[in-house]
């Protein structure tokens, strides 16, 4: 029971968010809700696939400015006096 | 002539003799005598200073002999605050290496991952921000509308096309590629008609694919 309700209460969620997306971009773009409803799967598609790789691109960066700054930061520990990668 | 002058004329040489060692021997002891005497009292000076000195160190050497002690039992006490001092120093030591040791790891790790993510999601925005050529989709959207209102327009998104590579031109045309290549169209209305007329004929080349969309999307 608790499952179903959690299965209800998502796709009333979903629900609620599908049609405030055909309506603002309805009213964004004039065309009638079949249509921006039709064009839907696409666009979702393309938004994920575009997201999908700038978010693998940003963790990439990410990963590469994560081991420069440890580096630096072992840098200025053994620099200061520190033990540096000895404690490990 | 008298008897003694006699006697004295008669013993001459050995009594002047005898006389002069009686009175030598007279005379060396008054000396000694003298001399034992002030010997005496320098002996007894000597005898009274020393008791005198005796009386006065003995006392000294015993104050001399407690302050050492004193000193002693003081040092003891120093060297065991010492080896207090030096077994905390010890222990400071070692709970300062082990804290380092526990802190340096973390705080490494910590400095890496919040430059990671700050970088992440610098680059994840920011890059949506600055704008690549698949970022604006809403603009998708106003390229849809423009579409289908104006069918002229579409023209452009073929003259567009004509310049792309032969890979892209070739790809299958369809609701949601028409706003694939699709310039700003949205403030430029005879500006598109300018390009409408320069490309007509390369976006009207069979190989594009896109020359047959402009006028059967549009009336459709």
């Amino acid at each position: 029971m608790k499952l179903v309700g959690t299965f209800v209460f998502g796709a009333v969620l979903a629900g609620a968010g599908l049609a405030y997306y055909v309506h603002e971009r309805s009213n964004a773009t004039g065309q009638s809700y079949v249509e921006v409803l039709r064009q839907f799967p696409g666009e979702f598609r393309r938004t994920y696939d575009s997201t999908r790789e700038r978010a693998l691109l940003a963790l990439e960066e990410g990963l590469k400015a994560a081991r420069l700054r440890e580096d630096q930061v072992e840098r200025e520990l053994v620099a200061a006096g520190g033990t540096g990668p000895a404690v490990e | 002539m008298p008897v003694s002058l006699v006697v004295v004329a008669a013993s001459t040489p050995s009594t002047v003799l005898r006389y002069a060692a009686a009175f030598f021997l007279i005379a060396v002891a008054i000396g000694l005598v003298f001399a034992l005497i002030r010997l005496g009292k320098t002996l007894s000076q000597a005898e009274r200073m020393m008791g005198d000195v005796n009386n006065e160190v003995v006392p000294l050497l015993k104050q001399a002999t407690e302050t050492l002690d004193g000193v002693n039992t003081e040092l003891e006490k120093l060297d065991t605050v010492m080896g207090t001092v030096v077994d905390v120093t010890e222990k400071v030591d070692a709970t300062t290496r082990a804290v380092e040791a526990a802190v340096t790891v973390p705080a490494k790790k910590a400095a890496a991952f919040g430059a990671g993510v700050s970088q992440a999601v610098s680059s994840l925005f920011g890059r949506h921000e600055r704008g690549t050529p698949d970022d604006d989709f809403d603009s998708s959207w106003d390229r849809d509308r423009q579409h289908e209102a104006a069918p002229w327009a579409t023209s452009s998104s073929a003259a567009d096309r004509a310049h792309e590579p032969a890979s892209e031109g070739s790809a299958p045309a369809g609701p949601a590629d028409d706003d694939a290549t699709v310039s700003d169209q949205t403030d430029a209305g005879p500006a598109v008609a300018v390009d409408d007329q320069e490309s007509e004929p390369e976006a009207a080349q069979p190989g594009t694919g896109d020359a047959d969309t402009s006028p059967g999307e549009s009336e459709s």
